[in-house]
């Protein structure tokens, strides 16, 4: 039997029956701290989360071409974890209807010209070893701190290039924008498997960027390329190295290491 | 509505005196078993709870008027409520149904505690926001995140699922012609 009149009681009674454990007073006042301590970063660091953020949408797509919107969502997710945990303002997850406009695709560099309103330079110098590079074009997913929206924003052009070993990399080209402020110096990424509970562990990429006319190139360091490479690549290009802020990164020389963010 | 907290109060946490604890003891027990009925996990529900007060605490001085505390503190209840479970979703759609642990302990519930298993999060939210806290669904799609007419379908379709699964343990239970001319408001 299921009238409506019937129903609210019936639940009442349900839920009545959910024994709630007393208010943990403390926890919540810690969440509601670090809500405020959210907000009070989000104006300086903000700038540092979108650069982070969009550079990180493209390397995801670019890496993942074919896979789902939701695998794409969940390596974006590491990276938004790793800035959350840094103290920096990470925007929320991108809708998946945006995701899916940024799905990549190959062009030949003629193409990918007619597409971006800033002149190509292709990379040289790269490492000797390399055997495949493709172009790539994904939209930009570009978040609104105002209106609190995500947006697909312009195209970007990426060089994904592929190793004797198999391994890939990428070298992301963009129009230089003035107003948008350095790059930052290092990504952060949660690390995959982390456990649910307890600290978060971070794995910290050098990031790179220098300028050719109009256009800005950009690289991370990880298994597939060395900084050292990214550098000759830069010098081969005569490239303008950008200057880096760094933020978030903890006060330690050594590179390529594991964080624990407690 | 179940959620009846003292109107001097609400005014008293507005103005951010000291009542805010006593504010959010009082809400507390609310907003667990809302979560609980809508997560089905006492770690979540707990979890989802705590977000929840910290927001009411955090932006109870934002509130107009007291008079909407009630239906505000469910929007933010159910709000915190789903997208912990959108979270944790994150590579399936949020409104599919998922596997759940821990049943109430109630036997007197029993038949439409099974029923409501049944319902994905956001239509047990619903349910419960509709039926239970009274709210219409313009509230019902701003608690949500959802458009109003996608709230209506919803709202349809999770009381078509219980309907079903209640008759399929009560078959003898006669149908009512209210039942199946009522709508949303």
């Amino acid at each position: 039997m299921f009238p409506d009149a019937v129903l609210p009681q019936r639940l009442e009674a349900m839920l009545d029956g959910i024994v709630a454990p007393p208010a943990p007073l403390d926890a919540i006042r810690s969440k509601m701290l670090f809500a405020r301590s959210e907000q009070r970063q989000r104006a300086r660091s903000l700038r540092v989360a979108l650069v982070a953020a969009s550079v990180i949408a493209v390397l995801a797509c670019v890496a993942m071409p074919m896979r789902s919107v939701g695998l794409v969502q969940a390596i974006e997710a590491r990276y938004r974890a790793a800035l959350r945990a840094l103290g920096g303002e990470a925007p929320p997850p991108a809708p998946a209807a945006l995701v899916s406009h940024l799905i990549s695709h190959d062009v030949t560099l003629t193409k990918a010209q007619s597409h971006v309103n800033f002149t190509i330079v292709p990379p040289v110098g790269l490492p000797p070893d390399v055997v495949a590079v493709r172009i790539v074009m994904a939209n930009t997913g570009v978040y609104s701190r105002t209106w609190h929206t995500w947006t697909v924003g312009p195209p970007s052009v990426t060089f994904v290039c592929r190793r004797r070993n198999g391994n890939s990399f990428q070298l992301l080209a963009d129009r230089f924008d003035p107003h948008e402020g350095s790059p930052p110096k290092y990504l952060f990424e949660a690390k995959d498997d982390a456990q649910t509970s307890g600290p978060l562990v971070l794995v910290r990429h050098e990031h790179f960027a220098w300028r050719n006319g109009d256009q800005v190139m950009s690289a991370t360091e990880s298994n597939a390329l060395r900084a050292s490479e990214i550098e000759s690549i830069r010098a081969a290009m005569h490239g303008i190295a950008l200057p880096r802020r760094n933020l978030h990164a903890p006060e330690t020389p050594e590179k390529g290491k594991l964080y624990i963010v407690p | 509505m179940a959620l009846k907290i003292e109107p001097p109060l609400v005014e008293a946490a507005r103005r951010g005196g000291p009542p805010l604890e006593e504010l959010i003891r009082a809400v507390w027990p609310e907003a667990y078993r809302i979560a609980f009925a809508i997560l089905r996990d006492r770690g979540l529900a707990e979890d989802a709870a705590q977000d929840a007060c910290a927001a009411i605490a955090g932006s109870v001085r934002t509130l107009r008027h007291e008079n909407f505390f009630a239906t505000w503190s469910y929007r933010i209840i159910t709000n915190a409520a789903i997208s912990l479970v959108r979270r944790r979703q994150a590579n399936q759609n949020a409104d599919t149904a998922i596997c759940y642990r821990e049943p109430f302990d109630y036997s007197g519930s029993l038949d439409l505690q099974i029923a409501l298993d049944r319902l994905s999060p956001v239509q047990r939210a619903l349910i419960l926001l509709h039926y239970y806290a009274g709210l219409a669904s313009g509230d019902l799609a701003a608690a949500t995140g959802l458009a109003s007419s996608t709230v209506r379908f919803h709202l349809m379709q999770a009381r078509r699922a219980l309907r079903k699964a209640l008759e399929v343990r009560n078959p003898t239970a006669p149908r009512t012609k209210k039942e199946s001319a009522s709508h949303v408001s």
